[in-house]
């Protein structure tokens, strides 16, 4: 009952913070979207929602930060879902923009989110916190890693990654989270 | 209303006051309870709202991630956490699409609200407390927070902070009453004493306290201004008392001045007439009570009158105090003497047993009063009539023995002079008998109902007639022919002899014209005047115009006097009679040889007839003394050079003697009788003829 109702919830919410981005892209665009398993839309929208409860840094060691870059994978159909879903949101008292880039060699990344078929390069992923839509993979370089519980989907957090990155996630969101022994 | 307003005024001003500054106060901590109480429920509310508002605040900020990810199971713990506040009564935790997310309920059966009906973010709908929150993240509303709270605690503090309240107001006010009364009882005392002070005052009229003016203020000011003002009201309470004694004591002299002027006689310092009737109705009363008797003893001197008259009032009133002391040296302790008036005394006579009691002091007043009195050089004879009235016998009450006295005092006048008379009650006939004449004498005065008889008188030597006396008659219908004697003297006790004695004047000269008009021989008409007529200030006048209207010459006019009219003010009579003498008037002497005044008058008045009294006249031939008298006087005259003339002549025998004796006129039966005008007309000219 709670998943069918938190289901529910969850669908409109994601319907609610797309709408903006959705509901006048090209015809195409929405097939595409359409073609995303809720479960996907869902773990998009949780990517959005840690870089909410993550404090950032201020400054990195390019410039100073005015952005939050969130990379996929070029490949992944979630790409094009993200970035709508973004656009025009801020986060943090800052109010900083967030931006989903495709993940590339040189390309500077807050967070990354890869998918369960992405095998990156970990030295190229030491400052960048990793989101693995898979519990079962990316487990040495992943700091949130989905997993479902019940048909409820829940995240694992990996605190000493957290630390290793130099960041502090909200107590709010490890409240929500298992913590990785 | 009326009875809570005379209660208030009934109370003292001390009590006024403190019940004015007890409503007063009352009133402003009311209002002040009412304020605080409403601040206090405010701020109460408000912190309550406050508190849940907080509660919502922390809910919101701790679900924004449970809200973000779903999280039903972390909202629902999240405010099933207000289970620890008992007043929550549900929380609500919904999605930005105001959907219930999470819920919180403290009993099943309670209904929830729909959310629209929340129109402001803290508000209180149906005795609840309701507050709702909104659920940010990075500005962005994501849910919804919704607390509603039961008012109970507000309730409960309502009543706590009425309670507190009215506790605080109760033992303000009872503070502030006794602070009031403490202090205005301090503040008071002064005005305390001040009103007792005046309470004193009013009360006992005295105004030797004062009160100590402790302070300068206004009260002190007034109590300052009490005090001089006492001091003032005593200064002059004294002067007052001082003025006031002094006014008694005058009073008192006065009362005494005028109970003696009331009561006693100012000049002979006896009892007076009003005090003698005090004296006689007690003296009844006492009778009365011990069935004793009493006498009244009205005293009224003879011939008082000619003495007051001729000698002055100054005399007549030595005379008085004179006979007022004779009287009262002769009366019993016991006994009272009053002046009644004029020459009139009263002896009232206590504690008798018998009439023949009264008879020795009756006497022995006479008999005292008869001896001569030496008063301004004058040796004076005065004698009185005494009257007397018994009580029980002759009457029963003061008046009645009072009038009754005075009847009996007239008819002992009537048997001559130094006479006592007990009243019997037949004399109250005589009594009314004078009455009776006095009332016909004036109406006989007026009417002119009065007429002359007239006698004439005898030249000795050429048997001629050489004068006639005119003599007065009063005829009356119902009591007949009076005589002379009867009515004159009643004449001159009510006064009417003045103008009984101008009327006769003017009715002889009036007749003594017509005679001569008639043919009668020249001669003159003698009136018999008395010694008040003369004594009058218009007498000498009003002769002159008797003469004028009359034509007659006062030749033909002779003014017969006694010698009791050169007793009183012989210098104004000798300048009456003179004055008279000089309008040719010829100026008898009556009834010579009778009365008590020094003979040295014949010398010095201008008198040129000496009429021998008749008693000596009756007696001639019987005694040889009354002749050797007739023949004193006849050679007295005619040493002074006056003309002598006898009357009352009524035989030869006293005709032939007193012409041998040198007398120049008779008068008497012997040559005729008092005749009416018109017989005298006849007898004059039968005599002219002869």
């Amino acid at each position: 009952m709670l998943t069918s109702r938190f289901c529910t919830h969850l669908r409109r919410s994601i319907l609610v913070m797309a709408a903006g981005l959705l509901t006048l892209p090209a015809v195409a665009q929405q097939d595409q979207y359409d073609a995303l398993s809720r479960l996907d839309k869902l773990k998009a929208a949780y990517v959005f929602n840690f870089t909410k409860f993550i404090d950032w840094p201020e400054f990195d060691r390019r410039s100073s930060r005015k952005i939050v870059v969130i990379c996929l994978n070029k490949h992944n159909p979630l790409l094009l879902f993200l970035r709508e879903m973004v656009q025009g949101q801020t986060i943090g008292k800052q109010q900083w923009a967030v931006e989903v880039l495709p993940y590339d060699v040189g390309t500077r990344c807050d967070l990354a989110y890869f998918g369960e078929q992405a095998r990156p390069d970990p030295e190229l992923l030491k400052e960048i916190l990793v989101v693995s839509s898979d519990i079962r993979f990316h487990q040495n370089i992943a700091t949130f890693s989905f997993y479902e519980e019940g048909k409820r989907l829940r995240f694992e957090v990996d605190l000493q990654q957290l630390q290793q990155l130099e960041l502090e996630a909200s107590s709010e969101l490890l409240k929500l989270a298992r913590i990785k022994r | 209303m009326n009875k809570l307003f005379s209660w208030y005024k009934q109370l003292s001003f001390f009590k006024k006051q403190l019940l004015v500054a007890t409503i007063v106060t009352s009133i402003t901590l009311i209002l002040a309870s009412i304020l605080l109480y409403g601040k206090f429920i405010a701020d109460h509310k408000n912190t309550l709202l406050e508190n849940l508002r907080g509660k919502a605040q922390l809910i919101a900020e701790t679900s924004r991630s449970a809200l973000l990810f779903g999280d039903h199971e972390t909202a629902n713990n999240l405010l099933g956490s207000l289970r620890a506040f008992p007043a929550t009564q549900y929380a609500l935790l919904l999605d930005s699409e105001q959907q219930t997310f999470a819920s919180y309920q403290r009993s099943p059966d309670m209904k929830l609200p729909g959310f629209e009906s929340l129109q402001e973010r803290a508000q209180v709908l149906d005795s609840l407390l309701h507050v709702y929150q909104p659920v940010r993240m990075d500005n962005e509303v994501i849910g919804y927070v919704l607390i509603v709270s039961e008012s109970n605690a507000l309730s409960d503090q309502r009543l706590n902070y009425l309670l507190i309240l009215f506790l605080v107001f109760v033992v303000s006010i009872a503070v502030s009453f006794f602070l009031h009364w403490r202090l205005q009882s301090f503040i008071a005392a002064p005005m305390n004493k001040l009103v007792e002070l005046v309470g004193y005052v009013a009360r006992n009229r005295r105004y030797n306290r004062r009160v100590r003016a402790k302070g300068s203020d206004e009260l002190g000011t007034l109590i300052t201004g009490v005090n001089s003002m006492l001091d003032t009201i005593e200064q002059h309470e004294k002067q007052l008392h001082a003025h006031s004694e002094r006014l008694e004591s005058l009073v008192a002299l006065r009362t005494e001045q005028l109970f003696n002027r009331a009561n006693y006689d100012a000049l002979t310092q006896l009892p007076n007439r009003h005090l003698l009737v005090d004296r006689l109705n007690h003296g009844i009363d006492n009778a009365s009570r011990e069935n004793s008797q009493m006498a009244l003893m009205f005293l009224d001197l003879d011939r008082f009158k000619y003495i007051n008259d001729n000698l002055g009032h100054s005399v007549g009133d030595e005379l008085l105090v004179k006979v007022a002391e004779k009287i009262s040296s002769v009366v019993r302790k016991a006994d009272s003497v009053c002046r009644w008036g004029g020459d009139e005394f009263i002896v009232l006579l206590e504690h008798l047993h018998n009439k023949e009691d009264i008879i020795p002091l009756a006497e022995q007043i006479i008999f005292t009063l008869s001896e001569p009195i030496e008063l301004s050089g004058n040796q004076l004879h005065i004698t009185t009539s005494i009257g007397i009235a018994r009580f029980p016998e002759d009457g029963q009450d003061s008046s009645t023995l009072l009038r009754h006295a005075d009847v009996a005092m007239y008819r002992a006048k009537e048997k001559g002079l130094s006479q006592y008379c007990f009243f019997e009650h037949d004399m109250i006939d005589g009594s009314m008998e004078r009455l009776t004449l006095e009332h016909k004498l004036r109406l006989a005065l007026e009417n002119k109902s009065f007429h002359l008889v007239y006698q004439p008188q005898i030249c000795t030597e050429t048997g001629r007639v050489c004068g006639i006396e005119a003599l007065i008659r009063w005829q009356d219908e119902e009591l007949g022919l009076l005589n002379p004697v009867q009515f004159l003297p009643v004449a001159e006790d009510v006064g009417l002899m003045h103008s009984l004695s101008l009327w006769v004047l003017e009715e002889a000269c009036t007749q003594n014209a017509v005679w001569q008009e008639q043919g009668c021989e020249r001669t003159r008409v003698a009136v018999n005047l008395p010694a008040s007529f003369i004594m009058h200030p218009s007498a000498v006048e009003q002769i002159t115009q008797i003469l004028d209207r009359t034509q007659l010459s006062p030749r033909c006019l002779e003014i017969e006097i006694t010698e009791n009219t050169f007793i009183s003010n012989t210098e104004h009579a000798i300048k009456v009679l003179e004055q008279l003498r000089q309008m040719g008037i010829n100026i008898a002497v009556d009834d010579f040889g009778t009365g008590y005044s020094s003979m040295s008058y014949l010398r010095d008045l201008p008198v040129g007839t000496l009429k021998i009294d008749g008693s000596f006249v009756r007696q001639m031939g019987v005694d040889t003394i009354n002749d050797g008298i007739i023949q004193s006087i006849i050679t007295l005259g005619k040493s002074l050079g006056l003309s002598l003339i006898a009357e009352c002549v009524e035989n030869k025998e006293q005709a032939t003697q007193l012409k041998s004796m040198g007398c120049d006129m008779i008068q008497g039966y012997y040559f005729s009788r008092p005749l009416s005008a018109d017989d005298t007309t006849a007898f004059l000219l039968a005599r002219k003829s002869a």
